[in-house]
């Protein structure tokens, strides 16, 4: 008896559970799908999933449209994205490790001025960086969207620090008896105890930066420096009813990201539950 | 302890000028090796994400397009703002505050709902948990893209349903009350997976010899909850309400793709203006008190929250 309401009891669960996921899910799947079908079925009244005639089409326009190079679109994005990953865990590692494991003047004020630095709304800064960069001609080119970030990234300073501090001091106590300085202590005992960490921050930079909207929107006016966010938005501003093409674009700039969660998925939850910030 | 003995040599000294000198060598070293560690991110920072706060507040007080010298104006741009000169600047700060509303408790609720339906270890629970995290991680611009269409009201899949069982879907986003929750409904789908995983994360910490004592006592699942489960998430749910109303305040991608701001004025939100006084007019001076005016307004948000949170968060 009890038993038989456990059973049912989880069903039910499993029913709930199987709703919410494809409501989560679904619009993809049917952007996927009609991205994959022919002008007439992607606006039939009487829908179908699976696209039949199947067809390429849409991505052929995409890419040859003449007007909005996509497949530059997507290497903007991959070159901007791997940089600037790159460049942030070596800075933020530093950093990390400086905060996390030395003791010196000025350390508690300048991590001080990291915490406040976090409560202040990019808002606030957008409009004097943007007048620096015109002066210094750096407008239209990709230095905004690649230095910054690289140099200027507290929440990662603050998800490695967090996580070198777990680790035993006894381990660079013994390597600094055995003569090694701080800097080999960081690159053969921290850093490859930390991959966990620097995994979390690699997955969470690549999803931030690959979709940022809002940097590429203001820095970029030349067509062939856009990203993959605001060639999609500018494509839907030339062409808000072409679904078809406009699918296939959503396509091709969540597929990266589904791709990476997909095999990334235990950091990312692991580094949203631990800092509560993407 | 034993008694210590009253007379003793003293210990040997080093000659005190040699110790001190060694000591500061020594400190000077160390502070230089932090600061080659910390360097970077500090130095990055404060050129970044510092320093160009203040050229924001000396520019909130000028007219300036951007590129020319700035002209003082005094405290004309705030005047602007508060005595209805700039009808788009109450309109947008109206509509920020109904986004805000109609999307941040909801959010929160679902993202509650949700954590209770996945907090199991039936299996395959992971990949549910997955699944709905996953439009969380795809860009708000394709989210917006695929929502247009969902909202569309000719070959939209919501009034294809809503035909189904008879009924004529509005033209949802032609009309700026059914556009704003076209937009609030999309901002809670795209976001419930990050709610759902923060308050997961929150009831690891619920005592699980509560929740039995409770069941025990004879308590319902609902009373369970109310009474044991809730009180424990309140600081969990306090944080996603800083976090998502602070965010909110900041809405742009989404609107700017599913609605431009419209139509009419109906989605014209805070920081839309922002961009389009700044970039689209070269009102930076003005646009610079916008964005004052933003950071005090989240500032007083925050602390009003803060406030009110005394009487319902409750710490371990």
């Amino acid at each position: 008896m009890r038993g038989d309401r456990r059973i049912l009891g989880s069903t039910a669960t499993y029913v709930v559970c199987i709703v919410v996921a494809l409501i989560a899910i679904g619009p993809f799947l049917w952007m996927l799908s009609s991205s994959f079908k022919e002008p007439g079925d992607v606006i039939s009244l009487t829908p179908h999933l699976l696209p039949n005639p199947f067809t390429f089409d849409n991505y052929v326009y995409l890419v040859n449209n003449g007007v909005l190079p996509f497949i530059r679109f997507l290497g903007n994005s991959a070159y901007i994205t791997v940089l600037v990953i790159i460049g942030r865990l070596m800075v933020c590692a530093l950093g990390a490790y400086g905060f996390a494991r030395l003791q010196f003047r000025g350390r508690d004020a300048a991590f001080g001025l990291l915490l406040a630095s976090l409560m202040i709304p990019d808002m606030l800064m957008v409009l004097p960086l943007y007048s620096a960069y015109v002066k210094a001609g750096l407008i239209d080119t990709h230095f905004p969207l690649i230095v910054p970030p690289i140099v200027a990234n507290t929440f990662g300073t603050f998800l490695l620090r967090q996580f070198f501090m777990t680790i035993p001091k006894e381990y660079d106590e013994a390597a600094l008896v055995d003569g090694a300085s701080h800097f080999r202590i960081f690159v053969s005992i921290i850093l490859p105890l930390s991959k966990p960490a620097l995994a979390t921050l690699a997955v969470l930079t690549f999803v931030n930066v690959w979709n940022d909207f809002f940097g590429p929107l203001v820095y970029l006016s030349d067509v062939n420096k856009f990203t993959v966010p605001v060639g999609l938005a500018f494509f839907q501003t030339q062409d808000s009813t072409q679904y078809g093409p406009l699918m296939a674009g959503a396509t091709l700039a969540i597929i990266p990201t589904v791709l990476v969660f997909v095999f990334a998925q235990k950091y990312f939850t692991r580094g949203i539950s631990m800092t509560g910030i993407k | 302890m034993t008694a210590a003995p009253t007379i003793e040599a003293p210990p040997p000294v080093a000659t005190p000028v040699d110790e001190h000198e060694v000591r500061r060598r020594g400190a000077r070293r160390r502070t230089l090796r932090g600061w080659m560690f910390i360097g970077p991110v500090v130095i990055g920072t404060l050129l970044f994400n510092v320093i160009p706060v203040l050229p924001t507040l000396v520019t909130s007080f000028t007219d300036w397009d951007g590129l020319a010298a700035p002209k003082f104006a005094g405290v004309a741009n705030y005047k602007e703002m508060f005595s209805g000169q700039d009808p788009l600047f109450g309109k947008s700060l109206i509509n920020t505050a109904i986004y805000t509303v109609g999307y941040v408790p909801v959010g929160i609720i679902i993202g509650i709902a949700l954590a209770l339906l996945v907090n199991n270890r039936l299996r395959g629970m992971a990949v549910i948990r997955a699944l709905i995290f996953l439009p969380y991680v795809t860009s708000l611009v394709a989210v917006g893209v695929i929502s247009r269409w969902v909202f569309s009201d000719q070959y939209g899949v919501i009034n294809a349903v809503l035909a189904s069982f008879g009924i004529t879907g509005p033209h949802w986003l032609g009309e700026p009350g059914s556009a704003m929750a076209a937009v609030i409904a999309t901002a809670i789908w795209a976001n419930m997976g990050f709610n759902m995983i923060i308050v997961l994360a929150g009831l690891q910490g619920v005592p699980e010899t509560l929740i039995e004592a409770a069941t025990l006592d004879g308590a319902g699942r609902f009373s369970r909850f109310v009474h044991v489960t809730l009180p424990f998430l309140t600081p969990t749910i306090f944080m996603l309400l800083i976090l998502q109303t602070i965010g909110s305040f900041q809405v742009f991608a989404l609107i700017l793709v599913m609605t431009g701001g419209g139509p009419g004025d109906g989605t014209y939100v805070y920081i839309y203006h922002l961009w389009y006084e700044a970039f689209s007019l070269r009102r930076m001076g003005y646009a610079s008190a916008l964005a004052i005016v933003l950071f005090a307004v989240l500032l007083a948000v925050t602390w009003i929250q803060n406030r009110l949170s005394k009487r319902w968060v409750f710490y371990q």
